[in-house]
């Protein structure tokens, strides 16, 4: 099937998309936060157990 | 002759000019129907060579007492076999499908960012070559190179340098670093390609049902690929920086490693899933020549598994002793994510119903896959009891049950993608013939395999175990697990010269062999460079419906 007379636009109504750079740097911040959080939970999880320790050295 | 002898250096040379401009073309491109490409043949190497790995782990056990290999050798196979089928050919199988087929079905002419999508390729690539070079890096500590030999969750303490000499698992953390890096560029260009890219009228309430499985994937790689590449850095901090992380003799925590790994190892299996999820929702109504039923509860439950899909990962950890409340909680949210689930397979049978089911290769496949993922939900549930896992935990009862999902529902419809959109990406059919016998083959094989698997576990045959007596009763189900296994070799390799043969010689496909209603169908097969020399405009579901029946088009139907 040739796709190049095939669809026709009989859309009258506006057609508009959130911009790349935008989507593409909030996904980037859900990707980096999800990293450092774990570094911070990491963080809060030893500090936590700290007092129950009863290492010497 | 002479002509010969004048023209032969000058054609050598042309041929291998060619032959350059080819691997230049390949190696620079930002077309992601090529960089797709390159992502299947790229898993497709790594399967073969996992799947030698799980046959010479196959020949192993076949018998009792067995010396086929060596014991630092047994732990290098199922490390290298179980890291290369989950991160080298499962992730990037799905991603190569996803990045040639999402752009196609929205419409678009390429994805957001072209650039980032080579970069992500490349750097995942080179994170499964770097794996395997540990084969030849330095002698380590058993000879014959430094291939990890950790597992594939590689448990702390095991990972410190103390009990890890060498390199071994160094290059395990570097290889999944890498690739962890391109998971989370290719998942970000998917998320952003489907809300940025989409054709006129594509409204999110249009978009096929893998576009939106694809999307789901790509949020939750987000989320779940970050906790890894963060675990593996403080490993990394530990082995070499001093760190404590994970090192129980100065306060670190060895369950924390086993919380981090597994908060991205659960989602993982999902977005391992999702995909293949993606594919049936596509091929079992077209060979049912019938819209998807309930398409927007199938949109709800994809995003429910994904959202539950964070909230399971301690399942993974009922044996370490968290205790009856975290215990409870986990058994419930593990048995909560089989209601989606339940949904969709409840929704892909009633397509099934009262359709006329065209029994290709592709469906063969998608058919084989509902029972068996059903098989694998159920062992599931039995494993999301915690006190039945505390019986069974790491035995090959476990063993039997992750395989089912990922052979018997991921890889079989991995195949009947295979079968589906091959015709799309090179213009040719795969033979029918063989591809039955291939089906046949691999799904007699699969059942003798992993069916026969849960026997031994059952019995308390530990997973990962070397060798065995002949008197605990496990010989018989480990030699029907073996032939089992050599049948799904011979049917990879019938897959394998169908691939070859058909890309040269198959039956020349069309634009849409399959009388298909999804964007990609409405283009040539292979699609030029630009995907649409028109863009399309869409006006419901199922455009290329629309388009070939005027008198009955869904737009008048949504």
């Amino acid at each position: 099937m040739s796709d190049a007379a095939s669809w026709t636009n009989t859309h009258g109504e506006d057609w508009t998309l959130p911009s790349r750079g935008s989507v593409g740097i909030a996904c980037l911040i859900v990707a980096e936060s999800a990293i450092f959080i774990i570094v911070v939970v990491a963080y809060i999880f030893l500090h936590r157990q700290k007092p129950e320790r009863t290492h010497s050295t | 002759m002479a002509t010969q002898i004048q023209s032969s250096p000058i054609n050598g040379m042309n041929q291998g000019g060619k032959t350059l401009a080819v691997i230049r073309e390949w190696v620079t491109t930002v077309d992601h129907k090529k960089i797709g490409l390159m992502y299947i043949g790229y898993a497709l190497t790594f399967l073969f060579v996992g799947g030698v790995e799980a046959l010479l782990m196959r020949i192993q056990l076949m018998v009792p007492n067995n010396h086929f290999v060596s014991p630092e050798t047994f732990n290098r196979l199922f490390t290298m076999h179980d890291t290369t089928m989950v991160f080298f050919v499962g992730m990037p199988i799905l991603f190569g499908f996803g990045n040639y087929l999402v752009p196609l079905m929205i419409g678009a002419q390429d994805t957001a960012f072209p650039r980032l999508n080579a970069f992500s390729f490349w750097i995942s690539a080179f994170g499964g070559l770097l794996l395997y070079f540990s084969y030849f890096a330095g002698n380590g500590p058993y000879g014959a190179g430094t291939a990890p030999d950790v597992g594939w969750f590689a448990y702390a303490p095991l990972t410190a340098k103390v009990f890890s000499l060498g390199h071994s698992t160094d290059y395990w953390t570097l290889s999944l670093l890498l690739s962890g890096v391109g998971s989370i560029g290719t998942a970000l260009n998917i998320v952003t390609t489907t809300l940025c890219m989409r054709c006129r009228g594509m409204k999110l309430s249009r978009l096929p049902l893998l576009v939106w499985l694809y999307l789901v994937t790509g949020c939750l790689a987000f989320v779940a690929i970050g906790p890894l590449t963060a675990a593996q850095i403080m490993l990394l901090i530990d082995r070499y920086l001093g760190g404590h992380f994970f090192d129980t003799q100065a306060g670190g925590s060895a369950v924390l490693w086993m919380h981090f790994f597994w908060i991205f190892g659960r989602p993982e299996v999902y977005i391992l899933v999702l995909p293949a999820f993606a594919f049936a929702n596509e091929i079992i109504p077209v060979f049912s020549r019938k819209a998807i039923f309930g398409y927007p509860a199938m949109v709800a439950a994809t995003v429910g598994i994904g959202f539950i899909s964070l909230g399971v990962w301690a399942h993974h950890m009922f044996t370490v002793g968290m205790g009856p409340g975290p215990n409870a909680f986990f058994t419930f949210s593990t048995m909560v994510i089989a209601v989606p689930t339940g949904i969709k397979i409840f929704n892909w049978i009633a397509t099934l119903w009262g359709g006329g089911v065209h029994f290709t290769v592709p469906m063969m496949f998608s058919i084989a896959f509902l029972f068996q993922f059903l098989i694998a939900g159920l062992t599931g549930i039995m494993l999301s009891a915690s006190p039945f896992d505390w019986q069974l935990g790491n035995s090959y009862f476990v063993v039997a049950h992750f395989h089912y999902v990922l052979v018997g529902a991921i890889f079989f419809m991995i195949f009947a993608a295979f079968y589906y959109w091959y015709p799309k990406m090179t213009g040719r059919m795969l033979i029918d013939k063989l591809g039955k016998w291939h089906f046949w083959l691999f799904l007699i094989g699969f059942h003798l395999t992993f069916d026969f698997m849960h026997f031994p576990g059952l019995l308390g045959m530990p997973r990962r175990i070397y060798s065995y007596e002949a008197d605990r009763g496990w010989a018989i189900w480990n030699m029907i697990v073996s032939s089992g296994a050599a049948l799904q070799g011979v049917a990879i390799l019938l897959f394998s010269y169908n691939l070859v043969w058909s890309y040269f010689k198959g039956e020349k496909a069309g634009p849409d062999p399959w009388d298909a209603w999804s964007l990609e169908w409405s283009t040539s097969s292979p699609p030029p460079s630009y995907n649409f020399a028109t863009v399309p405009t869409v006006e419901s579901r199922r455009p290329l419906w629309d388009l070939k029946h005027p008198e009955d088009r869904d737009a008048n139907h949504e």
